[in-house]
């Protein structure tokens, strides 16, 4: 009913955003298609179709890469393989962050201690070094790929939600429910948690963005999803073979522009959401 | 009958702003000891920083007292466990000061009320609509209040609502923690009269925390007044304003406002000075730097509440003026 | 002000970043022992298997983790990190032959990219709501989502392969006399890379910073007193909005630090990112903990240093 209003409200004022909404198109589009792209793309994306290295033309919309597989395929399935990575990956250290946030700022004194130190010792390796050592050790694969880039971005939820608690933590409505005597796993839960779901989505949205493009470098490095199966990165990653870079700019030109233009929406998308929950802010 | 009874309560809290050195610590309440009978309103008065609201979260369970105890019922709340200390917990509660604050503003009204009843079994998933749409009635609110959320009620009707969460669970002692102090003049007599109503209803026993005089006046059978984390004067509300004791108590009395445009404030009454760092009072009687009366040992010994002469319920912390008979 | 506030926070902030530290080196030895065995990467080349066994033994290394780990930081401590498994060097020398030009690379890029975002943060936003302020914006976004190595693999494209105007890789050109022109040229493309999406963020930050203070009433105040408009801008508004910058320099070099794995990879750029990328494709731990155990310290001092420059600057939160 009326909290319907209140998201109603939160729609109308994201829906002011047209870049934020072109964007938010362009991104269910890019989901619709990679969803549907067993039917949609034109050829399987690992089968070699066509002479190697042909420039676009009958056949190959994008043309083929260097092994003879079309490009066009490649980058829809590789669309998949990305945005998989990044709202998966972002969804496990997103749980993770916000227990921890939560636990860490209601309950406080040592457990806050030990969970806020832990959380400076993570964020002080360097965020790309820690994902790259983490796949030398374990490995490269899909799955590796999305629970390292999980396991390294919760820090910068938990802070987030702590600090969200903390303050929450002192309003009356807490502390009526303490009086009240209801038990604390449900007012962290059932009382705390809703009134800070609008810093988590936000904070979300960016870390989609980075979860997509570390993806894509640690993939461009080899260390990611690995060839035949694509990724926006590894597609990349082919230019560094000279020939491929200066002869064949369909190869790698098109998997970029996706990634520039799908991060550059999951940003403005982000940054809409962040003007939509507080009318006040002063940025455009 | 006795239900609430104080003992020597201190409450301190680490201060923020410290030198290099030893950490000071903000005295926020300092050896409060007090009765509250059934049925009856207890007024506490004071201004900001004399403790009366650390004194009524102390009393609530929201904060631990440094040294003192707690008495409900006769037995001492912090060694109370398990069953009774769950229904210790429905037996007191609070009504808070801030009207916007005191409601999750992402539940509808029927979710908070629900919320305590139910867990503590007051009522089942069957009746439970039934008791709020009773508690909203008794609250004077419409039944379509329940289906709403927050944001939707003025300041006046959240306080109710605000007051309804604290009857939810029958309890024996409220403590009202300021409750007009943020609403409109023209409000606050709707809400004092409707907790006077209820409290006769229901017989309630009421702690009433404010910070002016004219509120507390209206509704309180006693009053205690707090200076700097001290009770300086507590007395039956006649006694308090027809024969004042303590200079505090005086002053504050005087420094109400009246309705009346041809009184002239006399300079007298006024107080001087500024109400003393928490952190580190002054020496004996806490008042005595800003006190008109005070002598040599006043800035020696803290005085004691005793009772003034001639009536035992009448207790003042200024031996000067008790032995005066008067001031 | 203060001093004994301040003194307090700072070995206060010392005193936390202790646990931090010995939780890094906790977490680095740990990696290290899913890697592979500590003293295969310590002792070096050329030794039997014999001599191994007992320097195990010697080393104690049938005893359990934790004394392990000790005798590891005592070495750590001497100064001992190991030695590489790829080129035999120990691992400390490695790095201090590598640092240099990483450095040179990181330093610039921080340095550009603040000379180009202050003035273009401010700028963007005193002309707020105007078309130059929406491309600023726009570009800003773009330059935060574009992949490092896009943009790098583009810049290359066009100014060496198309172009030929600047050289693609390494930092001196091979045979050449080197000196500074020939190695500037070769850092613009790494630095452009480099001190992109650092830069738009940056641009943001500041127009933002830069935006709630025009908003604040007191500069209208002063504005009413009679101080010209420029004078009151440069001297409230600018000090101010500078504030969260000193944040901004202790965030973003863990950024760069990641980053230049990547740009120094692509690049040739002979730091130590590049060095750390081939120990990572060679699984050559011991350079790899090396690595991670400096950079991470670098982080943790970064963010300490900023923590108490903030104290310096803004003295309400050291009364926390």
């Amino acid at each position: 009913m009326a909290e319907n209003s209140y998201l109603r409200a939160v729609w109308r004022r994201f829906k002011r955003h047209k870049l934020a909404m072109v964007s938010l198109y362009f991104v269910l589009f890019v989901i619709f298609v990679s969803l549907l792209a067993p039917i949609i793309a034109p050829y399987h994306p690992n089968r070699i179709t066509g002479d190697f290295g042909a420039p676009p033309g009958d056949g190959h919309l994008l043309g083929t890469d260097d092994v003879g597989r079309d490009v066009l395929s490649r980058l829809i399935y590789a669309c998949r393989v990305s945005l998989m990575v990044g709202i998966l990956a972002t969804l496990i250290s997103t749980v993770i962050g916000v227990v921890l946030g939560l636990v860490s700022g209601f309950f406080g004194k040592l457990l806050d201690s030990i969970i806020m130190r832990f959380t400076d010792m993570v964020m002080s390796f360097p965020y790309l070094l820690l994902v790259l050592v983490a796949a030398a050790i374990f490995g490269p694969s899909l799955m590796n790929i999305i629970f390292i880039l999980g396991f390294v971005n919760w820090p910068g939820i938990a802070r987030l939600v702590r600090g969200n608690v903390l303050s929450l933590r002192e309003r009356a409505f807490v502390q009526g429910a303490l009086v009240a005597g209801l038990p604390k796993p449900y007012i962290l839960f059932s009382e705390i948690l809703p009134n800070t779901m609008a810093p988590i989505l936000i904070h979300s949205s960016s870390v989609i963005a980075f979860s997509i493009l570390d993806e894509a470098a640690l993939s461009f490095l080899g260390m990611g999803v690995q060839t035949p199966t694509a990724s926006l990165g590894n597609m990349l990653g082919a230019a560094t073979s000279q020939a491929v870079l200066t002869n064949m700019p369909w190869i790698w030109v098109p998997p970029g522009i996706m990634i520039v233009l799908i991060v550059m929406s999951v940003n403005f998308i982000g940054d809409a959401i962040r003007d939509a929950f507080d009318p006040t802010n002063p940025l455009v | 009958m006795i239900l609430l009874r104080v003992e020597n309560l201190t409450k301190t809290y680490p201060s923020p702003d410290s030198g290099f050195g030893k950490r000071k610590r903000i005295q926020a309440v300092t050896d409060v000891s007090l009765t509250i009978d059934e049925g009856e309103t207890l007024g506490l008065v004071g201004e900001s920083g004399s403790g009366k609201s650390t004194l009524g979260r102390i009393i609530v369970g929201l904060e631990k007292p440094d040294s003192g105890e707690v008495y409900f019922r006769g037995r001492n709340i912090a060694e109370v466990k398990g069953k009774e200390k769950i229904q210790l917990r429905t037996d007191l509660q609070i009504v808070f000061q801030d009207p916007w604050a005191s409601l999750n503003p992402r539940k509808r009204i029927y979710d908070t009320l629900s919320a305590p009843m139910l867990f503590h079994r007051f009522a089942t998933k069957e009746n439970v609509e039934e008791k709020i749409l009773d508690l909203l009635n008794k609250v004077g609110l419409s039944s379509d209040a329940a289906q709403r959320y927050p944001h939707e009620f003025s300041g006046g009707q959240r306080q109710r609502i605000g007051i309804a969460r604290a009857l939810a669970l029958q309890p024996k002692l409220i403590v009202a923690d300021e409750p007009v102090s943020a609403l409109d003049v023209s409000i606050r007599a709707q809400i004092l009269n409707l907790l006077d109503e209820l409290q006769e209803e229901l017989n309630l026993t009421l702690l009433f925390i404010a910070h002016g005089l004219a509120s507390i006046k209206y509704l309180s059978d006693r009053i205690a007044v707090m200076y700097c984390g001290r009770i300086v004067e507590i007395a039956e509300t006649e006694a308090l304003f027809s024969n004042t004791y303590h200079p505090y108590t005086k002053a504050l009395i005087a420094s109400s406002p009246v309705p009346d445009p041809y009184r002239i404030q006399e300079p007298e009454g006024l107080l001087a000075g500024e109400i003393p760092s928490n952190v580190d009072p002054p020496t004996g009687c806490y008042f005595h730097p800003r006190c008109s009366l005070a002598e040599e040992s006043c800035c020696e010994i803290t005085p004691e509440l005793t009772p003034v002469p001639g009536d035992e319920t009448h207790l003042a912390a200024c031996p000067i003026t008790i032995a005066r008979g008067g001031s | 002000m203060n001093k004994g506030g301040l003194l307090r926070y700072v070995l206060k902030r010392l005193l936390i970043a202790v646990p931090v530290l010995i939780g890094i080196t906790i977490i680095d030895y740990l990696l290290m022992n899913l890697a592979g065995n500590p003293i295969d990467m310590m002792i070096g080349p050329r030794i039997t298997e014999a001599a191994k066994q007992a320097k195990m033994i010697e080393l104690g290394l049938d005893q359990p983790f934790l004394m392990r780990y000790w005798l590891w930081l005592k070495e750590l401590l001497n100064g001992n990190m190991g030695y590489s498994i790829t080129t035999y060097q120990p691992v400390t020398q490695m790095i201090s032959q590598n640092m240099g030009p990483t450095v040179l690379l990181m330093g610039t890029s921080m340095l550009v990219s603040f000379l180009v975002a202050i003035p273009t943060g401010i700028y963007s936003a005193l002309k707020q709501y105007t078309v130059r302020d929406y491309v600023i914006v726009g570009t800003s976004f773009l330059f935060i989502s574009i992949p490092g190595f896009f943009l790098a693999l583009v810049l290359v494209y066009l100014f060496s392969t198309q172009l030929g105007w600047l050289p693609s890789s390494g930092m001196k050109t091979l045979g050449g006399s080197g000196g500074l022109i020939d190695i500037i040229r070769h850092m613009i493309m790494p630095v452009i890379v480099m001190s992109a999406s650092v830069t738009g963020s940056n641009v943001r930050y500041i127009r933002s910073s830069m935006l709630e203070i025009l908003q604040q009433p007191y500069l209208r105040t002063a504005e009413s007193k009679g101080i010209g408009r420029f004078k009151v801008i440069s001297k409230h508004a600018i000090r101010n909005a500078m504030l969260p910058i000193v944040t901004l320099i202790g965030l973003q070099l863990p950024m760069l630090l990641g980053g230049s794995v990547i740009i120094e990879q692509i690049f040739s750029w002979p730091g130590l990112g590049l060095m750390t990328m081939s120990a990572i494709l060679n699984r050559d731990f011991p350079v790899i903990m090396g690595v991670s155990l400096l950079a991470a310290v670098a982080v943790l001092m970064a963010n300490i240093i900023t923590d108490i420059l903030y104290a310096i600057v803004d003295p309400t939160i050291r009364y926390d």
